[in-house]
């Protein structure tokens, strides 16, 4: 039998190699695609407590599908952005982007 | 018994493939890391039981997301598709193996037997709130469309 502790703490250090990959690197895709494990372990964390549940809420569906949707709409502005830099030949190092500041 | 060692098995997997994404150099190579991890975590969901959202992360994913950010940036890069052999293909045929072992019911945990299903949450709570739903999915293909369509635009005045 697979404890929750387990689950909960495999999420905890998924988000914290997401954390730290957004804290530490430079490139701005990779930054992006840290987000993109952040959302993964989020659902992860979600679906164990669903399932671990004795009485599980429905309404968890609505917050699960959200963070696909939301995942899926990042990644489309990743690939926007990608493949928009590579064409201008913009840097994709975020200390150099001073053009997008205010 | 056999759950724990694949669910550790599966973490492993999942956490390692999850840091190569920010220590590998090209960026095909953390987009393939990063398609392990997403390809763990939906082997975890059908370890849990949760055979809807698994599948359901299987399809959005592993099979379009990851696949459209691997073409995307297989176009643009040159010699992209030199993907380092050893440790991706190991992680990836262990990955399938564990998924075809979790699909052929040797391995499931016992823990989830007492909830429903993802799947009957699911059409208990879709009931009557339908048109939430549509909103929400034409508001966010909207705001992903027009995301591409500013990009595109202030593209030239930023360079």
């Amino acid at each position: 039998m697979i404890l929750l502790t387990y689950l909960i703490g495999f999420s905890i250090v998924l988000f914290a190699i997401g954390l730290a990959g957004i804290a530490a690197e430079r490139h701005l895709i990779v930054i992006l695609l840290a987000i993109e494990l952040i959302f993964v372990a989020s659902t992860i964390a979600l679906v164990s407590f669903f399932a671990y549940s004795a009485s599980p809420d429905p309404d968890a569906v609505l917050m699960l599908f959200s963070i696909f949707t939301v995942a899926a709409v990042e990644v489309i502005t990743v690939i926007t952005f990608y493949v928009y830099m590579k064409k201008y030949g913009v840097e994709f190092d975020v200390t150099k982007l001073s053009k997008m500041k205010w | 018994m056999l759950d724990i060692y694949a669910f550790f098995l599966i973490a492993a997997i999942t956490i390692i493939s999850s840091i190569f994404v920010f220590i590998e150099k090209k960026l095909i190579h953390a987009v393939a890391a990063l398609s392990l991890a997403f390809m763990g975590s939906a082997l975890l969901f059908f370890l849990l039981g949760q055979t809807f959202i698994a599948l359901l992360q299987l399809i959005v994913f592993v099979g379009g997301l990851s696949t459209y950010l691997i073409v995307a940036v297989a176009a643009e890069e040159k010699s992209a598709m030199i993907i380092r052999l050893p440790v991706f293909f190991i992680l990836a045929i262990a990955l399938s193996a564990g998924l075809g072992l979790v699909l052929l019911g040797y391995v499931s945990a016992t823990a989830t037997n007492t909830a429903p299903g993802f799947l009957d949450s699911a059409t208990m709570a879709l009931q009557g709130s339908y048109v939430l739903f549509y909103i929400m999915a034409v508001l966010l293909f909207g705001v992903s469309i027009s995301g591409v369509l500013i990009i595109r635009k202030f593209a030239k005045l930023v360079v």
